[in-house]
């Protein structure tokens, strides 16, 4: 165990915790933008940033990978964190203006763009890397990261349509700004430059999955096409009944 | 005795035509001389270089034409006068390479060889010593080794100047296996081929060096990551590791004592952050060679997750001279925090232009204007870059700092790989500080948002400054971001890439204010905030900038006097370079 100070108070603390983990726990807020429980490593955002203070320097680091080890003083709202912050949120706003409402809400303040809108395309993506990696994380990896430097852009393999892709709209669920486009209509969805057909429930009729996901969710779990294409809700439904089903005929015999 | 003629054969020297030279000596083949076609030589500027021995002749600026005479008056113990260095002030020649300015102030450790033999030649690399750093090696202790690296002082020569010693120690005392060596070799720096000409010059003094950190931490595999870029580097090596491999120095049972050890090579596509540690491991995987936060050394969890051992080429080369003659005798070289020697490419505005070797510690004074022989057409020195694009501008008033890895750090520069770029009256600063922006921006991974979106802003502020669109305001926005992109970045690229704006910023403020204020650019650069003139006192009607000018915008006016039609000029400075008056003002 580690004891380590976040803005004064004292925290004890296995060793190699990583720093967000223990704020978290303890409700301190840290802003994060591309932090994701489930594909940590990659601290690109640096809106997690909190300032280290040794006895004359600080210095900042982003607290999603920071391992604690020894006993720190960490500042999580200090002058520097926050003016550190505000300028990341700024510069992302000149890359995404359309995605203002949500730093700012991230970092609990109000923001003055101070810089030159970008000339890029997309005028919300952050470049967080939410997509991609949970794209790679579920096995699919249609998408990836395209050029270098502020030219980045996640795109498919040469802005093709891309085989891998299933189609599920993962990477539209994930996205904190909202930047990537999905459109369902007259049974058809379009995403990554991709037509895909919809396939139909059963039960209710309602179009809610791809054959490309169908067939990939098959491969990856072992379930039957017909478990696997019905929609959600009527999935619950059914599960309900089952599991109603089950109580009532414990309870039958039960009383017998 | 057989003459020998040593022609340097690298890139600089190619570029002048040496090759044709070296077919002219086959050709004129005969039995009483050999020649060689070596690696880089030094003096990179005057090439190329040939030297004779016995006698240690220094011919420079060699044609094919000139081979025959060369080869009729080295038979008749005699000199080709105008082929010898001569001193652009005293005019005084000198014959001996020892002797010429160039090579006198400097101390080869590590270039002791290159020049000296045939790159491709195992045997000439053994005849001069080589691969007896290993066999002392093998015959020693692996902690004994560790231990010798650990006090010799050695600083990794990749930039950082983290002690060598330590992340050799780690990765010996690291449980896991198996273990990698890696040899960083993607030296990406415009205008630094320090590197490059190691690794093309002698290319064993690197496997060996290898080969002796594999055998004291208890590697297997190496790996060594240069740059495509580098063709002839890619070759040299293959056919150094095929080489040696055949004797029996690298691969199973190395001289013979049951050690095992491979090198391969890894090809970089190019990627300027590939240099980074992480980013370069990465892309030795197989994946986008992109930085990762390095909480957790490479010692303990590098290439596959396994412990690895990650060294600059210039560091393995200091290895097998430590190794021979002990780290007591390599700490007598340099300061005492930095020991041994440093390589160098001095470049930009310095009359000697080339490849260096100096001992650390050795003042900016003795490197520019002893070695480099002062700057050329004799104009005021304004500074130096070290470093490379994310080092710092140092100007004239450090001039007697001594170089090492700590003082360049203290006046805002970093030592990096050992690039060094000397600037004149003729360089604008705020020009610089975009230039190298630029690049850094180009070549920014994109991974974090400071390096990213910072560096994009910070070019976009400079090159408005640059074209006269700049506001006081502007400056303050400079600071801010500057700081802010070296405090907040997620590798080391980032955290320097501001370094050039900042050290501009810091010693050259008033250039930039008066680019903002005044509309005017002093070093007559930035075409937007130049007008050139003639300044008709100075100039003595020769006429050479009239014959310079690219667009005719000088005209011969009635009394012979010559005059810049503004309208035409497309302010290129050719006209000022040309003139030997220095008649042209700004």
């Amino acid at each position: 165990m580690v004891e380590i100070f976040i803005n004064d108070k004292k925290f004890k603390v296995a060793k190699n915790t990583k720093l967000l983990d223990t704020c978290k726990k303890n409700n301190i807020y840290i802003p994060t933008l591309c932090y994701h429980p489930d594909f940590p490593g990659f601290a690109g955002c640096r809106l997690c940033v909190v300032e280290v203070r040794k006895k004359n320097e600080s210095k900042l680091v982003a607290a999603c990978e920071y391992p604690i080890r020894s006993i720190e003083r960490f500042y999580t709202e200090s002058e520097m964190v926050k003016k550190s912050r505000r300028m990341t949120a700024k510069l992302l706003i000149a890359r995404a203006p359309e995605a203002k409402e949500i730093l700012e809400e991230i970092i609990n303040e109000k923001i003055e763009p101070e810089f030159d809108t970008l000339n890029v395309q997309n005028k919300r993506c952050v470049l967080c890397g939410l997509c991609y990696r949970l794209c790679h994380k579920q096995g699919t990896a249609a998408i990836y990261t395209a050029g270098r430097g502020a030219d980045k852009v996640v795109q498919t393999p040469y802005k093709d349509a891309n085989e891998d892709c299933i189609g599920c709209g993962s990477c539209v669920a994930i996205c904190p700004t909202g930047a990537i486009r999905m459109i369902d209509s007259n049974g058809k969805r379009a995403l990554w430059y991709h037509q895909f057909e919809l396939l139909k429930c059963p039960i209710c009729g309602e179009q809610h999955i791809t054959n490309q996901m169908l067939l990939y969710e098959m491969q990856k779990t072992g379930l039957s096409e017909t478990e696997l294409s019905i929609c959600p809700r009527c999935r619950r439904e059914k599960m309900g009944q089952e599991m109603l089903r089950g109580i009532c005929h414990e309870k039958i015999v039960t009383v017998k | 005795m057989k003459t020998l003629f040593l022609l340097c054969g690298d890139v600089g020297c190619r570029g002048y035509e040496s090759r044709q030279v070296y077919d002219k000596f086959l050709e004129l083949k005969a039995d009483w001389f050999d020649i060689k076609f070596t690696g880089c030589q030094g003096l990179c500027a005057n090439g190329p270089i040939l030297q004779v021995k016995p006698g240690d002749i220094f011919y420079q600026k060699v044609k094919s034409s000139d081979v025959f005479e060369i080869l009729e008056k080295t038979q008749k113990n005699e000199l080709v006068e105008r082929l010898l260095y001569t001193d652009s002030e005293t005019k005084k020649r000198y014959i001996r390479t020892d002797q010429v300015p160039f090579y006198k102030k400097q101390t080869k450790i590590i270039l002791r060889t290159n020049g000296l033999i045939n790159p491709k030649s195992i045997d000439d690399y053994i005849a001069m010593g080589g691969y007896a750093g290993l066999k002392k090696a093998l015959t020693l202790q692996p902690e004994n080794i560790v231990d010798e690296i650990l006090k010799s002082g050695l600083r990794g020569r990749g930039g950082g100047g983290f002690p060598a010693g330590r992340k050799w120690e780690d990765v010996f005392n690291a449980f896991e296996t198996p273990k990698y060596i890696i040899c960083n070799g993607d030296e990406g720096d415009p205008g630094a081929f320090m590197d490059r000409s190691l690794m093309e010059g002698t290319p064993h003094v690197v496997l060996e060096g290898m080969t002796i950190a594999a055998f004291a931490v208890g590697s297997n595999e190496g790996f060594i990551y240069v740059r495509d870029e580098y063709p002839i580097a890619v070759r040299n090596l293959q056919k150094g590791i095929h080489d040696a491999r055949k004797k029996g120095l690298l691969g199973e049972n190395i001289f013979g004592s049951g050690f095992q050890f491979d090198i391969k090579i890894k090809r970089g596509a190019g990627a300027f952050v590939c240099g980074e540690s992480s980013a370069l491991m990465r892309s030795i995987e197989g994946k986008i060679g992109e930085p990762h936060e390095k909480h957790i050394h490479a010692s303990e969890q590098g290439l596959w997750g396994k412990p690895t051992l990650l060294n600059n080429v210039e560091t393995y080369a200091n290895v097998p001279y430590i190794i021979l003659n002990g780290a007591k005798n390599y700490k007598k070289m340099g300061t005492v925090d930095s020991p041994g020697t440093k390589v160098f490419s001095l470049v930009g505005k310095v009359r000697n232009a080339g490849l260096i070797e100096v001992e650390m510690g050795t003042t900016l004074r003795e490197i520019i204007f002893e070695i480099g022989g002062g700057i050329v057409k004799n104009r005021p020195f304004k500074a130096v870059q070290t470093g490379g694009p994310s080092g710092g501008c140092i100007p004239s008033e450090y001039l007697d700092l001594p170089v090492d890895f700590d003082s360049l750090k203290a006046v805002g520069s970093i030592m990096g790989s050992g690039g060094m770029i000397v600037m004149d009256d003729c360089d604008c600063m705020v020009e610089v500080a975009r230039y190298f922006t630029k690049f850094l921006m180009e070549e920014s991974c994109g991974k974090c948002a400071p390096c990213r979106e910072g560096l994009v802003q910070v070019y976009r502020i400079l090159e408005g400054i640059t074209q006269g669109r700049g506001s006081l305001e502007d400056l303050r926005k400079l600071k801010e971001l500057g700081e802010y992109i070296a405090s907040s970045s997620l590798c080391g690229l980032g955290r320097s890439a501001p370094n050039p704006l900042l050290s501009t910023l810091r010693y050259f403020e008033d250039e930039y204010i008066d680019h903002i204020k005044n509309k005017y650019c002093v070093a007559g650069v930035c075409k937007v905030l130049t007008k050139f003139e003639i300044n008709i006192v100075k100039c003595t009607k020769c006429g050479l900038c009239f014959k310079a000018c690219p667009v005719d915008a000088i005209k011969i006016l009635d009394d012979g006097c010559y005059k810049i039609i503004e309208e035409n000029c497309i302010r290129c400075g050719e006209c000022r370079s040309a003139c030997t008056f220095n008649a042209i003002r700004w």
